[in-house]
């Protein structure tokens, strides 16, 4: 696959994808393009446990290039697309892990929150900067209040202000910061402690968690119940069937 | 397979290019029906008088809001007398010939068109027995032509809608252009209502409403401004290791009366077998998972959508139909797959060139889809 905007480098159990090659760190629609190709080629042919996403020492992502998502007018299309490759990267059957360094701004957030880990170097800065440039976060809006609270993703989107990798561990944002020479090292850590699971049950886990924000218990229930027999079915997996008997179907 | 092997695929191009030239028949027309009264959970646990806190709290847990039902007048106590298997077999045919006449013209009147054009009827039920089977009383009371083709299908329960759409498309593709079959799925639930105060009774009395559905196939050579979908194809299982978890059986202990057993390994047993159904489909024709844009699927009941959502991945919006069909209507056997669908072009979002799967579960145990294309 010929790719011009990032890179690609695979081992037996990591995937990693490089942003290293954006024009000014910015995502236009060929970089959408060419994650959505991998993520399908991934989804489809390949047997690893992670994918890893990765920019250059200096910066992750500065966010989207709005201004080329068209030619001559903003092609509108291009935010769906975004938004598309990012529930792509959800529905992964992978376990997906955010490495930031240098500048993380803008929709750059919104990749690494989709992740199921974040880890950061401690040059690492974060800016939601998408107000500045007259156009609203998508992803970030989503997610981001789940992890720092309402309060403070409101002051994080509305005034854009740069914050570390210390202050977005604090926060919650990240699972962990390192400093620069460490972060090698804290990667690997990061993929030892999810090396144990079973990919069916950290999607589904995945899933469970993220839907817990937005459904009552009594429709949660049905899920979980139905998520639990399907991993519980699995070969190899054993145990009791545990549903109960309320409503039958 | 490494990145640098592989190459990109547009399957759904790949597919498209495949069946181009080829002619499928098309669902040029549609509708639903239900009987004019429509009851709310509480009002219908009300009618049967049922007193075991059990079973109200089932009824109230239930998600269903409401059902369309015949259900006889209530007595002066307000409830329903327990109907009598005369009362429910007339009660089925008296229902299926109103609304499988009502269903019928405003499927034709979509499109301006006289019952006399109906060159083959398919009309499905499992809900009631009749001999002469509903078709022959929809010929004499529609006045259909005497030469039509006529085919009753019986006993394939909820999974049928799918399945009885290939009959359809097998018939309208083998009669050539212009042949015009009309598939009616009528199900009357309330005659297999049985009013006694057991879970299994209160299961599917609290589930199961009365609908009838008309879908109206033709092939057309030429290309046509209708907007309905193409049928493409099929592809189903039946697992008969489990086909004692959905079957009529005589009830226990009074009047013989069939009533329907459920258990409640279902829902699960079809989360773990619907994949093999789906990938088969797609598979067939080359397509992957992220090619579909519309799910239309069974309104089973609410365990039974949960195990299909999370086995197949999909999302509350992708049978965002489904759910709000299980939650107005209940579950109407083999015409609830078409009462999403309805709600789906109702909708007024599926654009040509997309892709559609189409899926119903029911007794055998038969696991049932089909791929549509608008």
């Amino acid at each position: 696959m010929d790719l011009q905007l990032i890179s690609v480098n695979e081992t037996d159990s990591v995937t990693t994808i490089y942003l290293d090659k954006l024009e000014n760190g910015l995502i236009n629609m060929k970089t959408i393009s060419e994650l959505t190709d991998v993520l399908h080629y991934l989804e489809d042919e390949s047997k690893c446990k992670f994918l890893v996403f990765r920019g250059s020492k200096e910066c992750f992502g500065r966010g989207l290039d709005i201004a080329k998502f068209y030619p001559e007018k903003i092609d509108y299309d291009g935010f769906r697309k975004w938004e598309a490759m990012l529930r792509t990267i959800d529905k992964l059957n992978k376990i997906t892990v955010a490495v930031i360094e240098g500048e993380c701004f803008g929709a750059a957030i919104d990749l690494a929150l989709t992740c199921d880990v974040r880890i950061a170097s401690d040059n690492a800065a974060f800016s939601h900067d998408e107000l500045g440039k007259g156009i609203l976060p998508g992803q970030t809006i989503f997610q981001l209040g789940k992890f720092c609270g309402l309060g403070k993703m409101l002051e994080l989107i509305q005034t854009g202000k740069v914050y570390s990798a210390g202050e977005a561990f604090d926060m919650g944002i990240i699972n962990a910061a390192y400093d620069a020479s460490g972060i090698e090292d804290g990667l690997t850590a990061t993929l030892a402690g999810y090396e144990a699971n079973d990919i069916n049950i950290h999607m589904l886990t995945r899933r469970l968690s993220k839907e817990s924000y937005s459904i009552v218990y009594d429709n949660f229930i049905g899920g979980y119940l139905a998520a639990q027999h399907r991993v519980i079915s699995l070969p190899g997996s054993g145990g009791a069937d545990d549903a109960d008997d309320a409503e039958i179907i | 397979m490494s990145l640098k092997e592989y190459t990109r695929i547009d399957t759904k191009q790949r597919f498209m290019d495949r069946i181009s030239g080829n002619v499928y028949p098309r669902i040029i027309s549609m509708a639903t029906a239900n009987p004019p009264r429509r009851y709310t959970q509480l009002e219908v646990i009300d009618l049967f008088g049922t007193k075991s806190p059990k079973i109200r709290k089932l009824f109230k847990k239930s998600h269903i809001k409401g059902r369309y039902l015949y259900l006889p007048e209530p007595g002066p106590d307000g409830t329903i007398h327990n109907e009598t298997n005369h009362e429910l077999l007339s009660k089925h045919l008296m229902g299926s010939i109103k609304l499988g006449t009502e269903v019928t013209r405003k499927c034709l009147s979509h499109l301006n068109m006289e019952v006399s054009e109906i060159d083959h009827i398919i009309c499905v039920t499992s809900t009631g027995l009749l001999l002469p089977g509903i078709s022959a009383h929809l010929v004499k009371h529609l006045k259909l032509r005497n030469d039509i083709q006529r085919t009753d299908i019986v006993g394939m329960g909820c999974s049928a809608g799918v399945p009885s759409l290939r009959c359809a498309t097998e018939s309208a593709s083998a009669g050539g252009p212009g042949k015009k079959v009309l598939l009616l799925c009528i199900e009357i639930s309330s005659s297999a209502y049985v009013n006694y105060e057991t879970i299994q009774a209160a299961v599917v009395n609290s589930l199961f409403g009365d609908g009838a559905t008309a879908l109206l196939l033709e092939t057309q050579e030429a290309p046509s401004n209708t907007k309905g979908p193409q049928v493409i194809g099929f592809e189903s299982r039946i697992l008969v290791e489990h086909m004692d978890m959905l079957r009529y059986d005589l009830f226990e202990n009074e009047e013989n009366k069939i009533s329907l057993i459920l258990s409640k390994e279902l829902p699960y047993i079809i989360g773990n077998n619907i994949e093999n159904v789906l990938y088969g489909l797609l598979d067939k024709y080359g397509l992957k998972k992220r090619d579909i844009t519309h799910w239309v699927v069974h309104a089973g009941g609410r365990k039974v959508l949960e195990s299909i959502k999370y086995n197949l991945g999909l999302s509350n919006h992708d049978i965002r139909h489904t759910m709000i069909v299980h939650s107005e209507y209940g579950n109407m056997s083999s015409g609830s797959v078409f009462f999403s669908l309805e709600r789906l072009k109702n909708e007024e979002i599926a654009k040509k060139g997309d892709l559609g799967v189409l899926i119903s579960m029911g007794p055998g145990l038969a696991i049932e889809s089909g791929l549509l294309l608008w």
